[in-house]
Order: structure tokens, then C-alpha cells, then sequence
């Protein structure tokens, strides 16, 4: 118990101090999370009637982005599957990072559904035995069960090793591996299950394909770990964490599969919606073309495909993916291609026209924009505070006073035994 | 006040499963509510907190449904100055609602929609409407290549019109998506929602093939003089902001055995209603005689909501 | 963990939306016609008019009295004989020569539109308001149709809920 104190503190003491470039990021991510407390303030207080949703369009920037951070977790299977079950050293050792963005990306999934809700307060019905949680028939208490647990499995799984390895202790695998392979499993669901959410819906011809949950799927494993390697080429450069050139290159080689592979179901996708012509590619030609004059959605949509192939050009010829620069430039334009794909692209049109044929647009209000910017900052401020108590327990140099200040776990398979 | 609710026909509670469970679950709540009730310094500070916890419809009492009655009927009271009764008429054994809309006989005047509008006391501005009427081209079924913001002289030439609500589906996509069970298909077939237990994630609105849902998104407005009086908890009563709501085939008035006000709106006759399970009923004469389709049958549905040319 | 969803599962399980058994239905409404003749308007005069000026058989163009009646009902009905039975001007005629109240008007028209008829008999055409349970009020077919000039006339429709959410930005589209 003591030690557990004494790890809190050093977490504590770890997260406050740091260099001015940290304070700056810090006061940055503040700023953003000050502006989108007050917009989410100013929306409970006034209703989602601040939103520029509609009956027509009843989901919008919110369920987009939840749609989007879902895939975003992909970073924590994808370094875990290669670290312990094929025991790739150079992904075990940076495997941590990827575990705390998908804690991170759950955080920012929940927070993005209860700011959606008309009735955030009421939380309560979704418990069961307090509430009613309408499980197994409705997709959406799935998705409550599946995102939870996701972000259970991960929090105990880090907060277990890093414990361990503060104290100098070799990790139980005892204790963290059949968990560990709970998430593993679990992270089917994590991606299927918010897929099956649209796909299960047979009002709705846009969503209704078999092949949502294989693009969620793609989609997830080009936008995970290629945020994860600008996390690490950050961590790397700004926080002196030693990444091996295996684990980026390992890593690009998922990324680059993944967006190839993304392309082709959404190019399927497109074909099949397309050629036949029939009444149910309304929404795709809206997306692509415009549907009876209205195309707010088409510059974006296309500028989304645009990064996509640009990316996945950058990852499959050499000359381009071994420039580091142009490696990053691609990695981020992965991430906005999938974020526009699987975010608004996906959502927005499922809803245009409605299933009685009407057309409205939706763009996000001002209050939207805020409260999604304030999200992603509180993201990016959990995240920078986890990897700053993470990193330094990871190189040995924060430790329980007396422990030893070695790297411990390089070989997990070894460490355990 | 109480004593007005005692002659109501209640509903019964339908109180499924574990009883136990749910009375040490309720007797939870009664102690929260109580604590916070003592803590509250004055009795209309209990209010919030009362419906804060209220619990789900189904596992309501008849003497929770009376205190949450009045309790609404003195809000209303309160902020319009109205008096309002507050029912909960029950479904009738032997039946099971059933619309059919003659297609060849609606011109499309829109009465439906404002008498639904007055009848269910739905939101004037923003407005809300539960009912669409369609302009569809004639030779079409398609109504994506339909036309909802005509106006003027009705019917032209070259259309016909489709109004369409909520069909009150046996398989019901909105039900089986909400994670709350705030909504849920009555005996008699009507889906409802609990005002009080919808956490307004609109996932039932995404589900549904037919429009037929609408969302709260600001609070909405009703002229006092204008609100209907005669309300019931599962339909007509005036509803909060953040939540869903939706056509009920107006069960405060369908089940004391008048028709839908849409119904007695329509100057065509071209809207039946009636027992589905009554083969003399109306509704069970056009299914049996007349050519019947369903709207987006392929989304599986399975509607109690019929069209008809005729 | 997995045993609570399985006993949430359960307990929401009951709240499927499943009907109850049935039971047999109550009987069926009683349905009423509603008499035409209250809201005729010229009904109670009909017959001390042409008592004074008794009604002329002849087809021809009328240009005294009732100018204002365009009789335009298909082919046959060409001439107010057909339904109006001429020395007793408070009942219709059916084509047997029996005379019938206009509070049967329906009976008049049956002749000619039997399909019609069977329809409105079932409440599958026309206008049925009231109970669906207790007793219904039926309206008769010229509570509708012009019997002399039958065509559908065009009026304006309420307007689109022009304040609903979302509506400022939505076209028409054709």
C-alpha cells in the first residue's frame, strides 16, 4: 500500500515537471479543453437544440468522431499481438504506448457518446439492476459493454505492468496475461460491434452492407498505428525513449497493408453502390457527386480519398516511406483520411436523403466544433500526462526508491518465467 | 387530485420478473430520494430529485403512477396556468390496431398533420410534426423521388400524395436499438416511449425506416391556449426537452374507443383504423378485400400500417 | 462481469415487446349513416316550390331557375328525372319507380357504382368518424360527391411545417 502511495506520487511528481516545450503543450491542450468544458456547459444548459442537428440528420460531428476513435484503439492490438504472442522485442518495448492511446481513444469515445445524449444526467438507466441495459437487443448497449471493457482491460493492463516495473519487480505473468488476451479478443468486438451499430439498421441502405465491419476493421488498422508512430517519432525525439527502427518499420508495414487493403473495400464499396444504379446509391452519389444540387459533403469526401491514396502510395515504394519525413506526413494524412471516412463520410450520408427522401445538410455549429475540440484535447492531455509517468518507468529511471534502475521486460516470454 | 386518478382506468402495472429484485431496487431509490428529500430544505426542492429517480414505466405502482401524475399535472399548472388530467388508459384485451390509408383517395391537404399536431400538443416552434405527406410522382412507389415542402392547390394532375407516420411495427427496429428500453410495443401494438426514462441518444431515430420519430432538440412550445387538456402519459402529455417522441395512434383517445384525430381530420375518408383482430373492422375489410402494399416492406419491419388503393 | 450481462440480459428480456395472448375482440361497432336531409339546404322548400310551379319533364336547357346547377354526371344522367322523381320531390327515385327518402341517397347511387357501394358498405371507401369500438357515424355518398357534377374539385393544401428544425435549407427537389 505504501508503495502504491509512493507510485502515485512519483506519477504526480512525474506529470508536473518538464520542459518548457511540455508546459507550452500542456497550456495549449488547456486552452482547448477550457473552450470545450464552457461550449459542453453552454449545451447542457441549453439543450442539444445548440447542435445543427436535425431529424433528418440525428447523429453529426459527435457520433463521427466516436465512429473514428473506436478504430483509433487498433493501436493496442496491433503491438500487442506481434509483442507477446509472436514476442517481437522492438514492438514489446514501445507496446505500452500503443495500450495508453487506446486508453485514451476509449476515454475520448465515451465522452463523445455522452455528449450526444439529450439526457447525459440520466446515465444511470444504462446500469443494470439500477437501469435497464436492453442487452443483447440493442447494438448501442453492446457498444456501451464492449467500449467499457475495452477501456477496463487496457487501464488494468498498463496500470499493472508500469506498477510493477516502478517497484523493479518483473511483471506476474500471472496476473496481467489472460487478461492481456481478454483484450485481444475483446478488440474483435471493439471493432465489429460499433460497425455492426450502422450495419444493423436495414432502414438505412448506406450502412447496410456486409462490408462495414471488415472497412471498420481496415480502417482501424490504417489509423491506429499510424498515430502511433508519430506518437513514437515524438516520444523518440522529445522524451530521448530509444524506439528501434524494427518497431516503426514493423509498424509501417501493418499501416501500409491495412490502407491498401481500406482502399479496396471502399473502392468495392463504391462499385457496388454505383454501377447497378439502383434507388438504394442515393447517399453514395450524394457523397461522391451530390444528390439534387446539395454537396456540401463532396470537397470533403474527396479530399478524405485524396489523403488516403496518397498515403498508401507513400507506404508501398521505398524511395518515399525511407524519407522519415515524408513517412509522418504520410502517417497523418492516413489518419485525417480515415477520420473523414469513417467519421462524417460514414455518418452524414446514411442519413441523406432520409429513408422518406427528404435532403438536409448538416455541417457542425460553432458549439459542435468546440465541444469535439475540447474532447480531442483532453485526449491528447491524457495521453501526454500517461506517457510522461510511462516513459520514465519504461527506461528504468522512475523508481521506487531502492528498486533497481534497470529496463526491465525486454523479453517478456523471459521476464515472465 | 389523487382521488380523480383512483376511478382511471390504470393501467396495470406490468410488473415483469424478478419482483424482488425490483422492490429492494425500488426501496433503494425511496431511501435516496428520502435522503435527499430531508436534505432539501423545503418541499419543491424534493421535486428535482423525485424525477431525477424516477424508475422505468413497467416497474412503476399504481400509487407511483398517481404521485408522478399529479405531480406533472402541477408542473403544467405551474409554468401555463393549465389545467390538464393526466390518464393512462390501458390496451384492451382482443385488440391489436391496425391504420389502413386509402392511396387513391388522400389529395394531400395536410389536415392530418395540424390536427395531429393540436391533438398531441406538439412542439409549435421549433415545429413538429408526426405526420409527412409525401407529393410522389404517379408512376412511381419511389419515395426518394418524392416532394414534402409542396404548396398550394391540391391534388395536381400528375401526383398523388402518401402520408406517412408512425406504423406501430411488430418488429420494430426502433425498439430492439434503444440501450434503455425507454421504448417498447404495448399489447395492443402501439410503440410508446417513457418520457422520463429516454436518455436521448437517438439511436431509435437513426433505426427507423419510417421518419417517424422526432427528437426534442430544444424545449418545446405550446400556446396555453392551445394545449389539450385531455393528455396521457404515454402519448399526449407535454414532454421535456432532450427526448424522443412519436405517433401513438393518439392511445389516450384510441383506447376509450375513439379514432385517431388524424383519422376524424381527413376530409377524403381515405384513413381507416380499427381492431385488427375485429374481422368486421374496417381495417380488416380492406386487407381482406383490397390490394394492399407496405412502405419499405423489405426493411423487414412488419408494420401495422397498411396502404391501400381503393 | 459476464454473469451481470447475462442477468441484464435476462431482465431486459422480459421487456421485449412481445403481445400478450389474445383474447376474443370485443364486438364491432355499430355503425350509423348520417341523415343527409338536415344539411340540405333547399330540401325543405323543394316541394312547396314545385307545388306552386309543378317540375316540366322535358329535357331541354334550363334558363329560370336552377342556372346554377351544372349537370355533368357522366352519360347516362343526363336529366334530373333519372333520380329526382318529379310529382314528389321530397324523395329520389331508383330506376324501379320505387321512391326512396334522401336519407338513402346511397341507394340512388348503389345502381350504378355496385363496387363503390360494396366498398362503402365495408367502410373501405368513404367517411367514417367516431368509435371504432362503440358506434361509428358513416357519411352518405353525396356528403362528399356532388351528384350533379361529381368531378374531384382542387383545394388548398395547409402549409409544410415551415418551422421545424432543418427546414430553412430544404429544397424542393424534383
Amino acid at each position: 500500500m505504501r508503495d502504491f502511495i509512493a507510485f502515485v506520487r512519483s506519477s504526480l511528481g512525474a506529470v508536473v515537471h518538464g520542459s518548457s516545450a511540455y508546459y507550452r503543450w500542456l497550456a495549449f491542450l488547456g486552452v482547448w479543453m477550457l473552450l470545450g468544458c464552457a461550449a459542453a456547459t453552454y449545451q447542457f444548459a441549453n439543450g442539444l437544440g445548440v447542435s445543427s442537428l436535425t431529424d433528418q440528420v440525428p447523429w453529426g460531428v459527435y457520433i463521427a468522431n466516436f465512429s473514428f476513435l473506436v478504430g483509433l484503439a487498433a493501436a493496442s492490438v496491433l503491438v500487442v499481438i506481434p509483442a507477446y504472442v509472436y514476442r517481437d522485442a522492438a514492438l514489446y518495448d514501445v507496446s505500452i504506448l500503443g495500450e495508453l492511446l487506446a486508453v485514451a481513444a476509449m476515454v475520448m469515445s465515451l465522452l463523445f457518446i455522452v455528449v450526444d445524449l439529450g439526457h447525459p444526467e440520466l446515465f444511470w438507466h444504462l446500469l443494470p439492476m439500477l437501469g435497464i441495459l436492453n442487452f443483447p437487443q440493442s447494438m448501442l448497449a453492446w457498444d456501451v459493454v464492449v467500449i467499457n471493457g475495452y477501456l477496463f482491460i487496457n487501464a488494468y493492463v498498463v496500470s499493472y505492468l508500469l506498477y510493477s516495473k516502478y517497484c523493479g519487480r518483473v511483471p506476474n505473468k500471472r496476473w496481467y496475461f489472460p487478461v492481456l488476451l481478454l483484450g485481444v479478443v475483446w478488440a474483435v468486438g471493439i471493432h465489429t460491434i460499433p460497425a455492426f451499430l450502422y450495419a444493423s439498421l436495414g432502414g438505412r441502405p448506406f450502412w447496410h452492407s456486409a462490408v462495414l465491419a471488415p472497412r471498420f476493421l481496415a480502417s482501424a488498422f490504417t489509423s491506429g498505428p499510424a498515430l502511433l508512430i508519430i506518437a513514437l517519432t515524438v516520444v523518440r525525439d522529445q522524451m530521448h525513449f530509444p524506439v528501434r527502427e524494427e518497431a516503426l518499420h514493423r509498424l509501417r508495414q501493418i499501416v501500409g497493408v491495412a490502407a491498401v487493403f481500406n482502399l479496396f473495400l471502399t473502392v468495392s464499396e463504391i462499385f457496388v453502390e454505383i454501377y447497378p444504379g439502383t434507388s438504394h446509391s442515393a447517399s453514395m452519389r450524394y457523397i461522391l457527386v451530390g444528390l439534387h444540387g446539395h454537396n456540401l459533403l463532396v470537397p470533403y469526401i474527396w479530399s478524405g480519398i485524396a489523403l488516403s491514396v496518397f498515403a498508401a502510395v507513400v507506404f508501398l515504394a521505398r524511395p518515399l516511406y525511407s524519407r522519415p519525413k515524408v513517412l509522418l506526413v504520410a502517417c497523418a494524412c492516413a489518419v485525417i483520411g480515415v477520420w473523414i471516412e469513417k467519421g462524417m463520410g460514414l455518418v452524414i450520408p446514411g442519413f441523406i436523403p432520409t429513408s422518406l427522401g427528404e435532403i438536409v445538410e448538416y455541417s457542425p455549429s460553432f458549439i459542435e466544433f468546440c465541444v469535439s475540440a475540447g474532447i480531442w484535447a483532453i485526449g491528447a492531455f491524457l495521453y501526454t500526462l500517461m506517457l510522461k509517468v510511462a516513459v520514465p518507468i519504461e527506461l528504468g529511471t522512475l523508481r521506487l526508491p531502492g528498486a533497481p534502475n534497470e529496463r526491465i521486460g525486454l523479453d517478456p516470454i523471459r521476464g515472465a518465467a | 387530485m389523487s382521488e380523480d386518478h383512483q376511478n382511471d382506468d390504470e393501467r396495470e402495472a406490468v410488473v415483469e420478473g424478478v419482483g424482488k429484485a425490483q422492490a429492494s431496487r425500488r426501496r433503494f431509490l425511496q431511501v435516496l430520494g428520502a435522503a435527499t428529500a430531508t436534505a432539501a430544505t423545503s418541499q419543491a426542492d424534493a421535486a428535482p430529485w423525485e424525477e431525477y429517480f424516477q424508475q422505468h414505466y413497467k416497474r412503476l405502482t399504481d400509487e407511483d403512477k398517481r404521485a408522478i401524475f399529479a405531480r406533472l399535472e402541477a408542473e403544467v399548472q405551474d409554468k401555463y396556468g393549465v389545467t390538464v388530467r393526466i390518464n393512462d388508459p390501458k390496451p384492451i384485451d382482443g385488440v391489436e390496431f391496425a391504420y389502413a390509408l386509402n392511396l387513391q383517395a388522400c389529395v394531400g391537404c395536410r389536415r392530418c398533420e395540424y390536427a395531429c399536431a393540436q391533438e398531441n400538443n406538439t412542439s409549435r416552434s421549433p415545429e413538429m410534426h408526426y405526420i409527412r405527406v409525401l407529393q410522389m410522382d404517379k408512376g412511381s412507389l419511389d419515395v426518394e423521388r418524392s416532394n414534402t415542402t409542396y404548396e398550394g392547390a391540391v391534388p395536381t394532375p400528375e401526383h398523388y400524395y402518401q402520408p406517412v407516420q408512425c406504423h406501430q411495427c411488430r418488429d420494430a427496429p426502433c425498439v430492439r436499438a434503444c440501450p434503455v428500453n425507454a421504448t417498447w410495443a404495448e399489447p395492443d401494438g402501439i410503440v410508446v416511449v417513457d418520457y422520463n426514462w429516454c436518455i436521448g441518444c437517438r439511436y431509435c431515430e437513426a433505426a427507423c425506416p419510417y421518419f417517424a420519430r422526432r427528437f426534442n432538440y430544444e424545449e418545446p412550445t405550446v400556446r396555453p391556449s392551445e394545449i389539450n387538456p385531455d393528455q396521457g402519459y404515454l402519448s399526449n402529455r407535454l414532454r421535456p426537452r432532450g427526448v424522443m417522441e412519436k405517433c401513438t395512434y393518439c392511445l389516450h383517445r384510441t383506447r376509450k374507443g375513439l379514432m385517431p384525430a388524424c383519422l376524424e381530420a381527413c376530409p377524403t375518408g381515405s384513413r381507416k383504423f380499427g381492431n385488427l383482430l375485429d374481422p368486421n373492422s374496417e381495417v380488416r375489410q380492406v386487407i381482406e378485400t383490397k390490394r394492399v402494399y407496405i412502405l419499405h416492406e423489405d426493411a423487414g419491419t412488419n408494420p401495422r400500417f397498411y396502404y391501400y388503393f381503393g | 462481469m459476464i454473469l451481470v450481462f447475462v442477468s441484464a440480459s435476462a431482465a431486459s428480456g422480459c421487456h421485449r415487446a412481445e403481445p400478450r395472448a389474445r383474447r376474443t375482440p370485443p364486438p364491432s361497432a355499430t355503425v350509423t349513416i348520417v341523415p343527409r336531409t338536415p344539411s340540405i339546404a333547399t330540401y325543405s322548400c323543394m316541394q312547396r316550390c314545385h307545388t306552386r310551379l309543378p317540375a316540366n319533364p322535358a329535357q331541354r336547357e334550363l334558363v329560370e331557375f336552377h342556372t346554377d346547377k351544372r349537370l355533368a354526371h357522366g352519360t347516362t344522367l343526363t336529366w334530373c328525372t333519372f333520380c329526382h322523381q318529379d310529382d314528389n320531390l321530397d324523395r329520389l327515385r331508383l330506376i324501379d319507380g320505387s321512391l326512396v327518402s334522401f336519407d338513402d341517397g346511397h341507394r340512388v347511387c348503389s345502381q350504378c357504382h355496385a363496387e363503390r357501394y360494396r366498398d362503402w358498405t365495408r367502410g373501405i371507401h368513404g367517411v367514417t368518424t367516431g368509435s371504432w369500438r362503440d358506434v361509428a357515424q358513416r357519411r352518405s355518398c353525396t356528403a362528399c360527391h356532388n351528384p350533379h357534377d361529381p368531378h374531384r374539385t382542387q383545394f388548398n393544401a395547409l402549409p409544410p411545417p415551415s418551422r421545424e428544425r432543418g427546414r430553412e435549407q430544404e429544397e424542393h427537389h424534383e
